[in-house]
């Protein structure tokens, strides 16, 4: 549901929104499909604001039409398009509402810093969701593409989409009727060398289709021909445009260079276009993709990224069910590696943006409760104000200016305030969109897209005028005000009304900041609650950094392992450093490979049972960097060497998987189903680590000495940690030369503290970003509301001088005279304060997805904010009541007489 | 003001209407106006200013179904009344008496 088909839905759904108000269903189908002709026109004739200008057209139809309502509409003085007259009593009208405006400063302040508050959170948060929701991918005909996965089912409870193995790929590509055409790629780090210099580039492998399939071709050079998808032919490179430019800068002669890439000379053939980029990552090389025979064969091993593109009309439903008709058709004789084992399509959109999709939808929606809170007091200021010149405006119509001619002075200075709180709330949004995305999550997806564009504004500029036009103009039963006050301030119906309005502001106001406050409440805890788990290691002064070896010349494990070690020494030998370790996976960054075992002496097991479980080859001493705790046994130590008895040390997940509760794993033996003649002794349990999340429960794994791995094996690329006693700046520059002495090849990379890497880990990160963000909008909405009960109260008392003077005159003692107004206010704060913790309970309940450690109806949440808002509202209360209290009664009065 | 007065883009949408014969419907109206007089037109004052006309019984109008061709849709088509006509010509010959004599201003 993206691409341009959405953008027109969406702006028809706002159409009707905005028209609504003024013309019948008819009429307003007509109107909508009038400004998308006129946008379509334009966008053909080339134009490049046709966007803009729709948004105008339709911000100008209340307009038009509102002035038209006023003035009758029958005479042709109402026509002031293109005659000078006309115009120049706008241009009247407008100096005259500025001069207004400015003679009464503090109804104008606080206007434009409402809306400018209002307007500049909730443009910024609509140009995350516009950038990352709304825009439709960079390619043509997003609408049809998918990406497909294979489903692990074996875990009863959760479904575990995976890579695809490339035997599956190839069939499904060959058998499936709904796909005009699926392509498969693998990305990973490869080591470039240029001009004698070693580098890591992220490579992707792709096979002929992906390039047809996404609509790309090369701007400079060529794209891979058909015979270089062949093996032997496939020595080729095409680099991205970004890495041509930054690598070589931009030189067109770099389709002479030849690269050697992974230990192979390559040529350049092609540059791909500017900002293209597949699944948000940054791929700098690509090459194509040829499979080996047995390759073909492989149903067990889960690497390829597989996309397709819908036939034209199919839906992803229809693909859905076509793939499932080709698993179940292969599926019988490959019984081994397909029992228990599905496919998914989803669009690629959904695919990229799915897991920020709710956040973003949760800020928006609490962005939607500030821009309305900003909205009502923009609507108490200015009922307030329009009570407060209620004398002036009967003046005014006494001498004979016409209700219409009033009501479009207000309409006038409404929209000079809406444009200037929209134009500085603008330039707060591209200040706050800026900040949002430094700070975001570096998991939010297409984070590139995000910025303030003229969808964005025109939503800003939107969004000022609904707020002030509401404000001003459709204050309920404002007409019946103006009426009522005609009799005078001090009529008994006026204040009637006067009051019941109020009351409904205050409570609402109190409704929506206690929601906000709640929804912002749990996501701080929750935050609390995960930085609490206990991650299984310790991150304390633990730096990490990748090491990657040249695959030509380090091709399996017995060749890589001693190179690790060398490095590992270097690390120990720097003074500081108290332990040093290295792993293949590190905790909440690394994806596991994981790999199928069988527990010898125990039956084999059916194959749809899950047992591929993460294989993590590691050094000794890697259990004590990281403090992973030893339950029982030993951990591994120096003479778990090659030609030594081969031994493993497994988690307690893995022993709950594997054995019984009061089984001893110690002294049992394991192997890889794909390697029964390599047999492991269990040696040691460790406790289990938070591997793939925070928020995620730890799974079954095993640890292996890469020290004694035979050449079947092949380590990648590697992390070492490094514990240290001091802070050291050396480690990093001395592993650096270590490996330099080695092979020049050798790279290290990323360097980062462990602390670090788990404040970044996703769920943290993720959680921490949405509840600073919503921390940000309840305190706006506090303060908002504290300001709108404050003003209300001020006005209530000044309304009521005549009454609390006589009072007070009577007898009443000043102290008395604050309780009685403390109670009323009190009693309105409590009935906003049930309605919003009942909305707060709704909202939370959406958001559940995104608590942790705790429920969406966390009693010290809601009681905390409600404690908050009552807080707020009291103070906001004791003030003017105080002031009301010490009112000389002699003085009201005489002067109200 | 009495109903023989046209004001200025009031003027310009009738004549456009003319231009426009069986296809004047809004978009085509602004389109028109939009080229002939090189500045840009709001779809609402086009909007208004059509149901200020219709009321004053210069112009009629009446739906259109939808064009068999794919993605069509009801049109308003707007067609101008003697009245108008008569307003036009009337408007043109003050004009043209006005000007008569007068050295011509945008070729100097």
């Amino acid at each position: 549901m993206s691409g341009p088909a959405a953008g027109g839905a969406l702006r028809r759904r706002l159409a009707a929104l905005v028209l609504g108000l003024f013309l019948e269903a008819r009429e307003r189908a007509q109107v909508t499909a009038d400004l998308e002709e006129l946008r379509e026109h334009r966008r053909r004739a080339g134009s490049r604001t046709a966007g803009l200008r729709w948004w105008w057209d339709l911000v100008r139809f209340p307009a038009s039409l509102l002035i038209q309502r006023i003035r009758g509409g029958s005479s042709a003085s109402a026509d002031h398009g293109g005659v000078a007259a006309g115009a120049g009593t706008m241009r009247y009208d407008v100096r005259h509402a500025v001069r207004r405006l400015r003679r009464n400063p503090s109804y104008s302040v606080a206007v434009l810093a409402t809306l400018t508050v209002t307007i500049g959170a909730a443009t910024a948060v609509f140009s995350a969701l516009n950038g990352v929701l709304l825009r439709p991918l960079p390619h043509p005909e997003p609408d049809r593409l998918v990406r497909v996965y294979e489903v692990d089912r074996r875990a009863a409870d959760v479904e575990d989409r995976n890579p695809v193995a490339v035997a599956n790929y190839r069939d499904w590509a060959e058998m499936n009727t709904t796909m005009s055409s699926m392509a498969a790629l693998n990305a990973w780090d490869a080591t470039a060398v240029i001009d004698g210099v070693a580098e890591r580039v992220p490579v992707a492998l792709v096979t002929a289709e992906v390039f047809d399939l996404v609509g790309v071709s090369a701007v400079l050079g060529r794209a891979f021909r058909a015979t270089e998808y062949e093996e032997g032919n496939d020595a080729v490179l095409m680099l991205s445009y970004e890495y041509w430019q930054r690598r070589f800068g931009g030189d067109p002669a770099v389709l002479d260079r030849v690269i050697e890439f992974n230990g192979t000379q390559m040529p350049v053939v092609g540059v791909l276009p500017r900002g293209f980029r597949l699944f948000e990552r940054n791929l700098d090389v690509w090459t194509p993709y040829t499979f080996s025979e047995s390759a073909l064969e492989n149903r067990r091993s889960h690497y390829l990224t597989v996309l397709g593109r819908l036939k034209p009309g199919v839906t992803v439903a229809q693909a859905q069910s076509d793939l499932d008709r080709v698993v179940d058709l292969i599926r019988p004789t490959n019984a081994e590696f397909l029992d228990g084992w599905g496919v998914n399509v989803m669009l690629l959109k959904d695919d990229i943006v799915g897991s920020a999709r709710p956040a973003l939808l949760l800020l928006f929606a609490a962005v939607g409760f500030v821009l309305i809170l900003g909205a009502v007091n923009v609507s108490a200021v200015t009922l307030t104000r329009a009570l407060d010149t209620a004398h002036d405006t009967d003046v005014r119509r006494a001498i004979g200016a016409t209700r219409g001619r009033l009501l479009q002075e207000r309409l006038i200075e409404s929209v000079l305030l809406a444009l200037t709180g929209g134009a500085i709330g603008i330039g707060l949004a591209v200040v706050a969109t800026r900040g949002l995305i430094s700070m975001a999550p570096s998991s939010l997806p297409r984070a590139d897209a995000i910025g303030v564009d003229p969808t964005v504004l025109a939503f800003a500029l939107l969004v000022s005028l609904v707020t002030v036009l509401i404000g001003t103009v459709a204050i309920p039963g404002g007409g019946k005000v103006a009426e009522g006050l005609r009799v005078s301030g001090r009529s008994v119906t006026s204040s009637r009304v006067r009051r019941r309005w109020q009351a409904v502001f205050i409570g609402s106001q109190i409704a929506l900041s206690v929601t906000l406050l709640v929804s912002a409440g749990l996501m701080v805890r929750s935050l609390s609650r995960l930085m609490a788990v206990d991650p299984g290691f310790e991150a304390a002064r633990t730096m990490t950094m990748r090491i990657q070896l040249p695959g030509a010349r380090f091709s399996d494990a017995p060749s890589q392992g001693p190179v690790l070690d060398a490095l590992l020494d270097s690390a120990l030998a720097v003074p500081g450093v108290t332990a040093a370790g290295i792993t293949n996976y590190l905790p909440l960054l690394d994806t596991e490979g994981t790999w199928s075992v069988q527990i010898v002496g125990q039956p084999e097991r059916r194959p749809d049972e899950k047992r591929d479980y993460g294989m993590h080859l590691v050094s000794p001493g890697y259990f004590e960097t990281m403090g992973m705790r030893v339950v029982s046994g030993r951990a591994f130590d120096a003479a778990d060497r090659a030609g030594r008895p081969l031994v493993a040390v497994v988690n307690e997940s893995f022993v709950h998987r594997f054995f019984g509760p009061r089984e001893n794993p110690v002294g049992r033996r394991m192997h890889l189903l794909a390697r029964p003649e390599e047999v492991y002794e269990i040696v040691g349990v460790v406790a289990d680590v938070h591997q793939e999340s925070l928020d995620v429960a730890p799974v079954g794994a095993y640890y292996l000495p890469y020290a004694q791995l035979s050449d079947y094996h092949w380590i990648g690329v590697s992390r070492l940690v490094a514990r240290l006693g001091v802070r050291s700046t050396d480690l990093v520059p001395i592993v650096r030369r270590a490996a330099r002495a080695l092979d020049p090849e050798i790279l290290v990379y990323d360097p980062r503290t462990m602390a670090d890497r788990v404040t970044d880990s996703s769920a943290v990160a993720r959680t921490r970003f949405v509840s600073m963000l919503l921390a940000v909008f309840a305190t706006v909405a506090l303060v908002l509301t504290a300001i709108g009960v404050g003003g209300a109260v001020t006005q209530w008392t000044r309304q009521r001088r005549r009454e609390i003077g006589i009072r007070l005159s009577m007898g009443a003692t000043p102290s008395g005279v604050i309780r009685g107004l403390v109670t009323e206010c009190g009693r309105i704060v409590v009935g906003g304060l049930a309605i919003g913790l009942l909305g707060a309970n709704a909202f939370a309940r959406v958001q559940s997805a995104m608590l942790f450690g705790i429920t969406s109806t966390d009693a010290t949440t809601y009681l905390s904010a409600s404690l908050l808002v009552t807080g707020g509202a009291f103070i906001a209360t004791l003030l003017p009541a105080v002031r009301a209290g010490r009112t000389d009664p002699v003085g009201v009065l005489r002067s109200d007489g | 003001m009495g109903n023989d007065v046209l004001g200025g883009f009031e003027h310009q949408v009738l004549i456009a209407i003319l231009r426009l014969g069986s296809e004047a419907y809004s978009v085509p109206i602004v389109l028109e106006l939009e080229r002939r007089t090189g500045k840009s037109v709001a779809a609402s004052q086009v909007y208004v200013t059509l149901r200020r006309l219709e009321k004053r019984g210069l112009v009629s109008s009446r739906f259109e179904p939808p064009p068999a061709a794919e993605g069509g849709r009801e049109r308003r088509v707007f067609k101008l009344e003697p009245a108008a006509l008569e307003l036009l010509r009337e408007t043109k010959r003050v004009f043209a008496r006005l000007w008569d004599g007068l050295p011509i201003l945008d070729e100097a």
